[in-house]
């Protein structure tokens, strides 16, 4: 860490600094571009055929358009400067808002986390993002946006050293903290490896969503720049759109730059604390995750990954569910071993070998196929002959996929019952594991449908602060025992579950 | 204090299989069907208007369809309340608090009272009118983890939200009474 020049004093209200303007005004520019890109690209390429009043009418609305960003600009800047944060009485006190005042103040014994994050933008502006995280909900947690990276560490060290000398005077002659150790390193092998074998399909479909919100963009403003040739603009695009070969090879480079994206330079470091995670290349990320605020650990590989013993461990973090997909705390392991030395600070893995697992019911797989692979086809058929014509025969497909996906999930579904924890495995190509501390678990509930009942089965979510884990077509006396003993363990537990 | 790690017996712990529910209140169940009778008038008058503004939407299977739909909702809105109605209830145990409800899904819903992290009551025009409010336990779970159990007499869903943050936060909730 940075040494700062001089002792901050926290108690006197701080201010972002200046580059956090320029950052809020970055950030304004590219919202507005983002939302009138195709009227820019209309203005630029239009110039003939203006009916009378147009020129006037064009003036007005690019008036309108930069009062709106004036407006913005000011306003951003008003809100930086009223923008201040102090630490007073154990807590840190954030005011800001002008029209809504806002005053959040924070005990510090609340403070979980502070992570520091960087974007390009950031690291461009010599600037650093602080995340504060807290006990409660997203609603009580705080975000400074622009700090210089001195006064961001000098921060987070003032910040949980309270919380530090806090629990050290609740604890006599507590012995010294563990030295910090590297759990996990990710080499450049690797990472190649993690990138190749990442998930092509998603970002073949995300490529393809992206495709036709520009074709569906695109599509007025060619009309209006050659008036005439829709047809031809448009027979382009659709081949341009089309040509599956060259979308194929961009979403394998594509799918495979996002993983050396987000996971370069993978470290997780533990120390007494929790675990300390830092990656990324472009925007580079630190995170640390407090061992309370572990609710269950996840492990899963896709089919092509097990081939090569790669897996991603998620790390369920308590507000995960409000997160997307990328910000979750996920960890890329290179061998299903790497699990363990993560676990041992959470649960040990069970062996799989004691006990009697639970085993989703056999008629499962007969009513996943009837519900969702048969009725639908039955319903929408006349339709799908309609509009495809013979085509839509090849949705007579649908059925056996179904029925071999739920065969598939029944065969690989296991859940082993210990006393402290519930490990879970699933999956359908590929595999994955969950393991959960019964304690951890927030409320349970039990589900049946009108089938369900008839045939004495029943499934089970246990709700966790980092989102619910599902026990799905269980007889119905082992899904009341999960039920129980859920309820039982966290009733009879004295430990905090955070 | 000495370690010990004794096995557990299933059959010893407290069975959610045993729970005694109680049914909400019988004012609920009229309000329930007060709720039908007034959604059923608002959606034929809806279809009303719809034939009124839109001439191309008259006629036998314009009429037929619209009203046959309706019906069909409004039928099955029916059974749901008097169907689900026997199942609908709740129970408060020394240690948590369970809601279950539905006629074609039926829910359990449990939640421990070390868990519940506040409960509030609430009470709309209706629930006024007949006297009711509705309690919600929240805890720090996401996805349905909170309870809502609606339907309470007024004076045991404030007896029951004292006893509740009594335990959870050791105060009095003489501050959150409902008028």
């Amino acid at each position: 860490m940075e040494p700062t020049a001089a002792p901050i004093d926290w108690t006197k209200p701080q201010r972002q600094p200046p580059a956090g303007f320029v950052l809020t005004f970055i950030k304004v520019i590219g919202f507005l571009v983002r939302f009138i890109w195709p009227v820019l690209l209309l203005r630029l390429f239009n110039a003939p055929e203006k009916p009378e009043g147009a020129a006037a009418r064009g003036q007005v609305a690019l008036f309108i358009v930069l009062g709106i960003l004036v407006l913005l600009l000011v306003l951003s800047g008003l809100s930086l400067w009223l923008f201040r944060f102090y630490i007073a009485n154990g807590e840190l006190h954030i005011r800001k808002g002008w029209l809504k005042k806002v005053a959040l103040s924070i005990p510090l014994a609340n403070i979980q986390a502070v992570q520091i994050e960087e974007s390009l933008l950031h690291r461009i502006l010599g600037i650093v993002k602080v995340t504060i995280d807290t006990a409660g909900t997203a609603n009580t947690e705080a975000t400074i946006d622009a700090l210089r990276r001195p006064m961001a560490e000098a921060l987070r060290a003032t910040l949980l050293q309270d919380r530090i000398s806090t629990e050290s005077a609740d604890t006599d002659a507590a012995p010294p903290p563990p030295p910090a150790t590297t759990v996990l390193r990710l080499s450049g092998t690797d990472l190649l490896r993690l990138s190749l074998t990442a998930n092509h399909l998603e970002a073949f479909v995300l490529l393809l969503t992206f495709s036709w919100s520009l074709y569906d963009d695109l599509r007025p403003i060619a009309t209006r720049i050659l008036p005439g040739e829709e047809a031809l603009v448009m027979a382009g695009m659709a081949a341009m759109i089309g040509l599956a070969v060259m979308v194929l090879v961009v979403t394998f480079i594509v799918s495979t730059a996002r993983v050396i994206l987000r996971f370069y330079g993978y470290e997780a470091v533990q120390n007494d604390r929790g675990f300390a995670l830092r990656h990324g290349l472009l925007d580079r990320r630190q995170r640390l995750v407090g061992f309370e605020k572990i609710q269950y650990l996840h492990w899963r590989a896709s089919w092509l990954r097990r081939l090569f013993g790669l897996w991603i461990l998620e790390l369920g973090a308590v507000g995960e569910t409000e997160l997307k997909q990328k910000q979750k705390t996920e960890v890329p392991l290179t061998s299903p071993a790497q699990v363990a030395p993560f676990a041992a600070a959470y649960h040990q893995v069970p062996a799989t070998e004691a006990g009697i697992p639970l085993h989703i019911h056999p008629s499962y797989v007969a009513r996943r196929l009837l519900i969702v692979g048969v009725l639908p086809l039955l319903v929408l058929a006349p339709l799908l002959w309609w509009w495809l014509g013979a085509n839509a025969l090849a949705f007579v497909l649908w059925p056996p996929f179904i029925w071999a996906m739920a065969t598939l999930r029944r065969r690989k579904f296991r859940a082993w019952l210990h006393n402290e924890a519930l490990l879970l495995r699933g999956g359908t190509l590929g595999e994955s594991f969950t393991l959960l501390k019964w304690y951890k678990v927030q409320s349970v509930s039990l589900h049946q449908s009108p089938y369900q009942r008839s045939h004495d089965l029943a499934s089970v979510t246990l709700h966790t602060a980092a989102g619910p884990i599902r026990l799905l077509w269980l007889p119905l006396g082992e899904a009341q025992a999960v039920v129980d003993h859920a309820l039982y363990q966290v009733e009879s537990e004295e430990r905090k579950w955070m | 204090m000495p370690f010990s790690n004794l096995a557990i017996d299933p059959s010893e712990l407290p069975q959610t299989a045993d729970l005694e529910l109680q049914p909400l209140a019988p004012a609920y169940r009229r309000l329930l069907r007060l709720q039908w009778r007034l959604t059923a008038l608002f959606g034929f008058g809806l279809a009303a208007l719809l034939f009124y503004w839109v001439p191309e939407w008259r006629g036998t299977a314009a009429y037929g369809a619209t009203g046959g739909g309706l019906a069909l909702l409004l039928v099955f809105y029916y059974l749901t309340i008097e169907l689900g109605w026997p199942w609908a209830g709740y129970a408060v145990r020394e240690h948590d608090v369970a809601f279950r409800a539905g006629w074609l899904f039926r829910r359990l819903q449990v939640c421990p009272v070390v868990r519940i992290q506040n409960c509030s009551l609430s009470r709309g025009p209706l629930d006024r009118q007949y006297g009711l409010a509705t309690l919600r336990l929240y805890t720090a779970g996401a996805d349905g983890a909170d309870i809502r159990i609606p339907g309470l007499p007024l004076n045991e869903a404030e007896r029951l939200q004292q006893h509740l943050l009594q335990r959870i936060h050791g105060t009095d909730s003489s501050a959150h009474r409902l008028d």
